[in-house]
């Protein structure tokens, strides 16, 4: 039993029965009264993802998540699979875990696995990924102050917003936090 | 903001140029009201205590190495307090203030800029109307916001709601029946709100307060919610319509609150029994100890105008500007980022 103030973004809760996932935390001090956090919360049972206002010293049951670092190999139909680093086991991770992070995951690429009861139930990410730029257009004159950014098609499939210099060919730095460009990669 | 990051993204400095044009039409509003511009100390060797927040404490030594402790202060009220009792007429501030524990949210930064005004010979009307304004003025004239996919219309007057309308508006709760302890603890258990144990009328109220009321203001137009349950604040006047109430207001846009302001009580017994009040909850709370500013409890003796003062977080409202939904991103060295929190 832990107290709602200690939560922290990823944490793995017992919520009515459901495991959940603390997809985001906020504070608030009151000028009158206890303190409390706002807590996003995603049901990884149903997907449902809800907001809930606790007070900081409202104890809540964290679960026993083991975490199991995984390279992922390839996809299946529905299932995305990867392998254990150390024992070398295959887990195959059903489509609906990975929906939410989908555009992250890349062949060769290390992550968390998260597994209770014997189910994954959430893919952990990196902070940052390298990928390779498989597409985009060039353009006519890279103007690195004005901001302008162009589409550019990741080597997983996936299309960000990438700086006009950027060029096909190249590796760039992918924050998994907001999804968006940070920089290149040497 | 890191700076390998803005190295990388020359396009993030246009966030910080936008920035400094705020803090511009801050000034130029401020002065073409007639406001001076004043600058006070961020350290003291006393604070006027607050509960709900924690402060920072350093040490000042002198050449024969006497030690006196100092704070970093939450606001720069106590002084403007003293500058008004002084005859200062109307005044603002662009400052830095303090707040420890402040930390690990989107909102929050522990050191952080403060816009403070008071206008004397005025009413809380009159600085919800200097909101409206330095709005429109920091805007340039455009006549909405867009915030996370959300259009804030500006130009026309600000929705203005009170505490107890808005209770009424998003959870059915009459004013009749909103200081009834019993009245709020049936809705949370209704709505099944994660709550063990028992509950106090302020820690209910703050609770569907942030769940069912906030979220929802300042969509469409930015919101004044006005009139507080006067437990919430005991340094504003009673409000003249309802003495259950106090005059106090706050700005929200997109859910986000941006500013808080007071019709100011002047009575100084009743502001001393207050403070002391406080003293207490932060002792029993463990808090850092200060000492108290009797040299602000004088200079309200020696009689303060009628005021409204209001405090306003810049970078709450740079993040609003620029459509950014963490602090961090219009801080160009957050505390988290220095720190390595």
């Amino acid at each position: 039993m832990i107290k709602a103030g200690s939560i922290t973004k990823g944490m793995f809760l017992d919520w009515n029965g459901d495991p959940v996932i603390i997809a985001d935390k906020e504070f608030y001090n009151p000028g009158k009264g206890a303190a409390v956090v706002r807590l996003k919360i995603k049901n990884l049972k149903t997907g449902n993802v809800a907001k809930e206002v606790l007070r900081t010293d409202e104890g809540v049951e964290e679960i026993d998540v083991q975490l199991k670092k995984s390279q992922f190999l390839y996809k299946t139909g529905d299932q995305f699979v990867f392998m254990n680093n150390r024992s070398y086991e295959q887990i195959e991770v059903d489509q609906k875990v990975v929906e939410d992070v989908k555009q992250f995951i890349k062949e060769g690429e290390e992550y968390g696995l998260s597994i209770w009861q014997d189910e994954v139930i959430a893919v952990l990410l990196p902070k940052r990924i390298v990928f390779e730029i498989a597409k985009t257009e060039q353009a006519i004159k890279g103007d690195t102050v004005t901001g302008s950014t162009k589409p550019a098609t990741l080597d997983n499939g996936a299309v960000i917003q990438v700086p006009l210099f950027i060029k096909k060919g190249e590796r760039v730095i992918v924050s998994t936090e907001t999804g968006q460009y940070v920089g290149r990669k040497n | 903001m890191d700076w390998m990051k803005l190295k990388e993204n020359r396009s993030d400095w246009q966030i910080f140029k936008m920035r400094a044009d705020v803090i511009d039409s801050i000034r130029h509003f401020f002065k073409s009201e007639g406001f001076l511009e004043v600058q006070t100390p961020v350290m003291s060797p006393s604070l006027i205590p607050e509960s709900y927040l924690e402060v920072f404490q350093t040490e000042l030594k002198d050449k024969l190495g006497r030690k006196t402790k100092a704070f970093l202060t939450p606001s720069p009220e106590i002084w403007h307090k003293k500058l008004l009792a002084a005859g200062s007429g109307n005044i603002f501030e662009i400052t830095k203030s303090f707040r420890n524990t402040d930390i690990g949210g989107h909102f929050h930064n522990p050191e952080f800029t403060l816009l403070e005004w008071y206008r004397t010979k005025a009413d809380y009307k009159d600085t919800m109307v200097d909101c409206e304004n330095l709005i429109r003025e920091i805007n340039l004239g455009k006549s909405e916001i867009n915030y996370q996919g959300n259009v804030i219309k500006i130009n026309g007057p600000f929705e203005k709601v009170s505490v107890a309308e808005a209770f009424e508006r998003y959870t059915g709760i009459k004013v009749d029946k909103l200081f009834d302890r019993e009245v709020l603890k049936k809705f949370v258990k209704k709505k099944r709100y994660r709550l063990s144990g028992d509950c106090s009328w302020d820690d209910l109220h703050n609770l569907i307060f942030l769940t069912e009321i906030e979220p929802k203001l300042g969509f469409g137009k930015p919101t004044i919610l006005f009139d507080f349950p006067a437990q919430f604040a005991p340094l504003a006047k009673t409000s003249s319509s309802d003495p259950r109430f106090k005059e106090r207001f706050e700005l929200y846009i997109c859910g986000v609150e941006l500013a808080d302001a007071y019709n100011e009580l002047a009575d100084p017994v009743e502001q001393e029994r207050q403070l002391k009040k406080e003293m207490r909850l932060r002792k029993k709370a463990g808090m850092i100890s200060h000492p108290f500013d009797n040299d602000f409890i004088a200079a309200l003796r020696s009689g303060l105008p009628d005021c409204s003062g209001v405090a306003l977080g810049v970078d709450r409202l740079m993040m609003i500007m620029t459509d950014k939904t963490d602090i961090n991103q219009v801080l160009l060295f957050s505390g988290e980022e220095i720190f390595n929190l």
